[in-house]
């Protein structure tokens, strides 16, 4: 574990990347599954490749510590709207396990962002 | 006080008594033995243990898949099943559109025997494989140890039709040549395709009434419509009604019956939607009269002789077939008991006539419609048209829809400013013309449903705007040298014009017409009242489910229960419902392997109601299919 991370950083992007994991996985089982209402969709293939995205973006900022500035900032921002247009698109979908899990992924977001304003992260090595 | 206590064990037994007999008949077993659920197409069943209250609790019980599907992705076309399955004889009977049987336990989906006709997996008349179920016969007095005192019955798109001992899944010997009849032996003209035997046989006493499908869009010259009476135990050919005069046969062809029929027990009279004649889109070579032609027809089922006719589109060049059975009821209009039926329409319109003699019971009025502009061509200049009930279509295009025109950069404004719309049955032209309702319908071959109990009558209705094109001979010509024909241009052999049909799509595939899509809706059939109307369904595009105010395309069709309820499939969502049959509200519904298009089937069996959904897709709405049966029933043994 990196020291130079808060906790809420760390925690808050963990259960980020927890809650995208869950969401593309349910997501992929609801495209390959006959009478899911989103099977074989373009929609479902959609919200599949965003939650893998929200996976690596968060897992790289709750666990890497060496992220240039710049990208934190950037990723930072493509997180939250990933998460919010995943939810949005959930919604149309009518995939309600995966709009809550990204309300989940949205509070992890948030977490984090409380972290980074109380104790903003640090490279690991500088 | 003895008085009081007696008084009160009286209240009680009588209320146990009630209470018994109201259990018992709820119990009691009811079955859905034809197509419509009954002969006169109403789609009511008596069975009440489902209701408002409970049917929230609804869910499956059991599901069967039969194997026979194709996305049409390989040699086989695509499936295209609308069986509605029949539940009699202690079984439920399924057709699949590979034409086989299956004979299914009806409390538990477990196949008690199945049937191959070993049918080509072709589809030589229509764009894939077709079916919409099997018929069922049994004698008035089955005769203990004989075979085939009970029949089922399936049609092939050869033209075969098969019958099976009902009990036994083995072929009835006794039936045409060792238990099949080549119907095609009657195609009395051309042979360019088989009567295609899509619809299963309207049974009535010992007769199997049997209309035929074809391809009505290829050819000018096809295979005149008949309708044929036949012996249901040996397939002998007892009548023949033909659509269309004998003189009219070099120049056109079809007015088939390919949708189900009705029959009304008591008076024996068959009542036939007939189709549109061949070419669909240009009447050039038919100008004369073929009064039988897109009408509601009653034949003496006996004799095959007409009783009455009535045409419900002149000189048709939209392909608005009568593509539904009629629904015969008992209408209780100004205190007298009227017989009439309700014939629901492509165009939109209900025709509720007197079904003894054919005459409007709410007023049909002849009005001036546009002429056509095409070469050769001689539009009818009136149509009739109804008011009383409300259409089910709103009579005038709504209009582009400003979304669709924005996220098309003003695509659909562009192509209707290009367009020929001058209202209702706006002929067809060679830039184009606007139709509205168009051959998708409006309502399309499962027609609508009736409580004749409270005079309540149902139908789900598509609202699809269409773009219909005709395409000189020589265009299509070089168009077919050149190799840029499309699925949506249609030769029409031998006429002056072939023809381009579309639907009023944005490059993207977005409507450029204003929602709804699709409605049900509900009519007092005494006073011609709606009493309600809702979009149904859900529009569905790469997934995502647009708004419930935008309702979806509709294929399918309702039935009600003695309890008030409407079970449906029919959209493209591929979901069940149940609504309310009193205000429309949906109380239940289910996600299905693919659209339910074929209408459901609801009966008793042991005490528990079950309501059977046959998923099986149709592409005109989205390209998904499956072998899906599935059954849902309440929890427990239901009461």
């Amino acid at each position: 574990m990196n020291p130079a991370m808060s906790r809420n950083w760390r925690f808050g992007h963990l259960l980020t990347a927890l809650a995208a994991a869950i969401g593309a996985a349910f997501a992929a089982y609801a495209w390959a599954t006959p009478g899911s209402g989103v099977d074989n969709t373009g929609g479902a293939l959609l919200v599949i490749g965003s939650s893998i995205l929200i996976f690596l973006a968060s897992l790289l900022l709750g666990l890497v510590a060496g992220v240039p500035r710049w990208l934190r900032g950037l990723l930072l921002a493509l997180l939250f709207l990933g998460v919010v247009c995943t939810a949005v698109a959930g919604y149309f979908l009518e995939l309600d396990v995966l709009v809550g899990l990204m309300a989940i992924a949205l509070i992890g977001w948030i977490v984090a962002m409380t972290g980074g304003l109380a104790a903003s992260p640090q490279p690991a090595l500088r | 006080m003895r008085k009081t206590a007696a008084a009160f064990l009286a209240s009680a037994l009588t209320f146990s008594a009630t209470a018994a007999l109201a259990e018992d008949a709820q119990a009691q077993d009811t079955t859905w033995p034809t197509f419509n659920g009954d002969l006169k197409a109403q789609k009511f069943s008596p069975a009440a243990q489902i209701t408002p209250a409970n049917v929230k609790n609804l869910k499956k019980v059991w599901e069967l898949h039969t194997g026979d599907v194709s996305d049409g992705s390989g040699k086989v076309p695509a499936s295209d099943w609308s069986a509605t399955p029949l539940f009699v004889n202690d079984t439920l009977y399924l057709g699949t559109p590979f034409y086989r049987i299956f004979a299914v336990d009806p409390g538990t989906g477990k196949v008690k025997w199945s049937f191959d006709t070993h049918a080509k997996l072709e589809a030589p008349t229509q764009p894939e494989m077709k079916n919409r179920g099997v018929a069922y016969w049994q004698a008035e007095n089955p005769q203990a140890g004989q075979p085939c005192q009970k029949i089922v019955y399936i049609g092939t798109m050869e033209a075969k039709l098969f019958a099976v001992d009902a009990d036994t899944g083995k072929a009835c010997e006794n039936f045409g040549e060792k238990g099949v009849l080549d119907v095609n032996q009657w195609n009395r003209t051309n042979g360019i395709w088989p009567l295609s035997l899509l619809q299963p046989p309207t049974v009535y006493k010992d007769m199997l009434i049997l209309g035929w499908a074809g391809r009505d869009w290829g050819e000018k010259v096809t295979p005149p419509g008949t309708v044929f009476g036949i012996d249901a135990r040996t397939g002998q050919l007892k009548w023949t009604f033909n659509a269309l005069p004998q003189d009219a046969d070099a120049n056109t062809g079809t007015s088939n019956v390919w949708a189900s029929m009705s029959v009304d027990p008591d008076s024996g009279m068959v009542y036939l939607p007939i189709s549109s004649p061949s070419p669909d889109f240009f009447g050039g070579a038919r100008t004369e009269d073929l009064p039988y032609a897109t009408s509601v027809t009653a034949l003496d089922g006996n004799t095959g002789k007409v009783v009455w006719s009535r045409q419900l589109v002149h000189h048709d060049i939209w392909d608005y077939d009568t593509n539904s059975a009629p629904v015969l009821v008992d209408i209780k209009k100004d205190g007298q008991t009227v017989p009439a039926l309700v014939q629901s329409s492509k165009q939109g319109f209900l025709y509720v006539l007197n079904r003894k003699t054919g005459e409007p019971i709410y007023p049909i009025e002849e009005k001036p419609v546009p002429a056509s502009d095409v070469k050769g061509e001689k539009a009818s200049p009136t149509q009739p048209f109804v008011a009383t009930p409300e259409p089910t279509v709103p009579e005038k295009f709504p209009g582009i829809w400003p979304f669709a025109d924005w996220a098309s950069f003003g695509y659909c404004s562009r192509t209707l400013a290009n367009l020929r719309y001058d209202g209702k049955f706006t002929p067809p032209s060679i830039k184009g013309s606007l139709a509205w309702p168009a051959t998708s319908g409006g309502v399309e071959w499962g027609g609508g449903a009736v409580d004749e109990t409270t005079g309540t009558y149902i139908v789900n209705s598509s609202e699809v705007a269409q773009i219909y094109r005709l395409i000189p001979r020589a265009d299509y010509d070089k168009l077919k040298a050149d190799g840029k024909l499309t699925s949506s241009d249609y030769e029409q052999k031998g006429a002056d014009y072939a023809f381009h049909l579309e639907t009023f799509l944005t490059p993207s595939g977005l409507p450029c017409w204003k929602p709804p899509y699709g409605t049900i809706s509900a009519y007092n059939l005494g006073t011609g009242q709606l009493l309600w109307r809702k979009p149904f369904g859900e529009v569905q595009k790469w997934g995502f489910y647009m708004p419930d105010s935008w309702g979806s395309a509709t294929i399918g069709a309702p039935v009600i229960t003695a309890s008030g309820l409407v079970f449906i499939g029919a959209s493209m969502d591929g979901r069940v419902r149940a609504i309310d049959e009193k205000t429309g509200d949906v109380l239940w519904k289910a996600l299905v392997d693919a659209p339910a298009v074929a209408m459901p089937a609801t009966y008793m069996y042991k005490g528990r109601q079950y309501v059977v959904f046959v998923a099986g897709g149709n592409s005109i709405l989205v390209p998904r299919v499956s072998d899906q049966v599935v059954a849902y029933a309440l929890p427990g043994n239901g009461s």
